[in-house]
């Protein structure tokens, strides 16, 4: 088996002028959930429909399972399970009569429908019209639906989005639960960040169609780097002092921030010594939250 | 995916939906009509009738050309073909059906033999609702079943340019009314067409089920040909539009 399950290369999508995903080059490893993060409009949604064939690429490759999805669409489908975006049904529909639909096109067994509705535990309500659910029933529903077959490789657009924290809570430990129980690769967007970090073991991270980071969840928090960050006054002398004695240093507005290999009690101790005034003096460490909204540009905090 | 299955997924979507009531709705306002038509006048009809007719025959007739059943069935065509395809639009189920290992051709060609399917259904629940009629009234001549599974047949041969066509429009369209008021505009066009230009007719396919001729001499072949001819030509360009569609 390939170890990356999904490679794409150059991958671009124009919609007239307008680049909606620019040159993305994805790589999933097969095995674990890759976590597809951006902010809303970002191209995630484009990129996935582009996965699954769904969209024609203005330009590059998609790879999928080793075979291109132009040339090898229905070998690959078949091996796919899918939720793009909002979960689609039919609503007049029962939800036992939903997933028949997918199972006559799949042509799988009939009791494929008892096992993944026991899965998402929607079970005891088969037999109910689906316009009747709530919105967590149908977002389950639809994965019921991505499960019919048992796929190789799950692919979920923004699962939990519109869920209550409950909601989000079953969705995220439902999914968490496949790669160890049932083999599968999970690919899943969302534009939360702590949604993925605690679900995800390798991210990428595409903004304004560019794909900016792409790694283990590791490799992302190895960018919370920490650092000295100091609050002294006057803030200009007390910078041209670490300047005369040769420490670098970086500043923002309020704060001055220093390497963590110098010693803090020290920095402390000479700047009073001196006569400035130390206000506050701590370690920070960047959150992922912060790296995340600065390598999508939302903010300047790394 | 065997095409079968996929008209069967067709069928079941619509379980429950709006295309049944359409499909008994329509024949039973066509029945009311005639039976009202025949209640009312049918001495007169029986005395004004050219020689040779009978009154199953003037049934037919009364039905096709002074109802308008001929000249509306490509409308009633384009509502069917617009459920069939709203049923998709409305849920935004095209990105779920088309992710799964089918064609677009096969869901494409599906599409278009379950809207054929519902519009032989109404064209013979339009023929059996004639059938009512007669025995209600109380024909006294035999019914001739020939001439009225021919009416049903030629219809739906008639139909197939029209069917294929909106087949096509309403796979384009994501707004279902678009596609109907197209039918209706070809239905309107087609009345003015077929007084004003009879020789050119054969070339519209909205004029084509209005002028079957169960009770003229002249056959249908040329009428039948281009229907079939522009059912191929409309199915290889929608199916090649829709396979190019992107699905957002």
């Amino acid at each position: 088996m390939a170890s990356n399950i999904i490679e794409t290369t150059n991958l671009t999508k124009r919609f007239g002028k307008f680049v909606a995903v620019d040159q993305v080059n994805l790589q999933v490893p097969t095995g674990g959930i890759y976590g597809f993060l951006g902010p809303n409009g970002a191209g995630k949604s484009t990129t996935i429909r582009m996965l699954l064939g769904l969209i024609k690429a203005s330009n590059g490759e998609v790879d999928v399972f080793g075979k291109s999805i132009k040339r090898e669409r229905m070998a690959i489908l078949k091996r796919i399970g899918s939720m793009v975006e909002s979960p689609s049904y039919y609503g007049h529909l029962t939800a036992h009569e939903n997933l028949e639909i997918s199972r006559r096109i799949l042509g799988v067994d009939k009791s494929e429908i008892d096992r993944v509705l026991d899965i998402v535990q929607l079970t005891s309500v088969r037999n109910k019209v689906v316009k009747k659910f709530s919105l967590g029933m149908k977002q389950r529903l639809g994965i019921a639906q991505a499960l019919m077959g048992n796929p190789e490789l799950l692919i979920l657009d923004e699962p939990t989005n519109g869920l209550d924290p409950s909601g989000i809570i079953e969705i995220r430990e439902l999914i968490k639960r496949l790669p160890h129980q049932f083999g599968i690769t999970v690919l899943i967007s969302s534009h939360i960040l702590s949604e993925i970090e605690l679900m995800a073991t390798h991210v990428g991270i595409i903004n304004h169609g560019k794909l900016l980071f792409q790694g283990t969840i590791e490799e992302l928090r190895s960018k919370q780097k920490a650092m000295i960050q100091l609050e002294a006054e006057p803030k200009n002398e007390v910078e041209t002092y670490f300047r005369e004695i040769g420490i670098e240093f970086t500043n923002d507005q309020r704060f001055i921030y220093l390497d963590p290999s110098f010693q803090a009690a020290k920095i402390n101790r000479d700047l009073i010594m001196n006569g400035y005034e130390v206000h506050q003096m701590m370690i920070k460490r960047h959150s992922l939250e912060e790296i995340f909204l600065a390598i999508t540009g939302k903010e300047n905090a790394v | 995916m065997k095409l079968p299955t996929l008209i069967w997924l067709e069928v079941s979507k619509q379980k429950k939906g709006w295309i049944w009531f359409f499909l008994l709705g329509i024949p039973a306002g066509t029945t009311l009509a005639m039976f009202l038509d025949f209640s009312i006048r049918y001495d007169y009809l029986l005395d004004t009738a050219e020689k040779g007719l009978n009154s199953w025959d003037i049934l037919l007739i009364e039905n096709h050309r002074i109802l308008g059943w001929g000249i509306f069935l490509p409308m009633f065509i384009s509502i069917i073909y617009a459920l069939l395809y709203q049923v998709e639009e409305s849920q935004n189920s095209w990105k779920q059906i088309l992710s799964l290992p089918v064609r677009h051709e096969s869901v494409f060609i599906s599409k278009f033999l379950t809207g054929l399917l519902f519009s032989t259904i109404l064209i013979t629940f339009n023929m059996l609702g004639l059938l009512i009629v007669g025995k209600v009234i109380g024909f006294p001549e035999t019914i001739e079943w020939s001439n009225y599974i021919a009416y049903v047949g030629k219809q739906v041969l008639m139909t197939v340019a029209v069917a294929s066509i909106h087949n096509w429009l309403s796979s384009f369209y994501k707004n279902m009314i678009v596609p109907i008021v197209i039918g209706f505009a070809g239905v309107i066009l087609s009345s003015y067409l077929i007084f004003q230009f009879p020789d050119g007719v054969q070339y519209f396919p909205y004029t084509f089920s209005f002028l079957i001729d169960d009770f003229a001499d002249q056959g249908n072949a040329g009428l039948i040909r281009n229907s079939l001819l522009l059912m191929v030509i409309s199915l290889a360009l929608g199916m090649w539009q829709f396979k190019r569609k992107d699905i957002l």
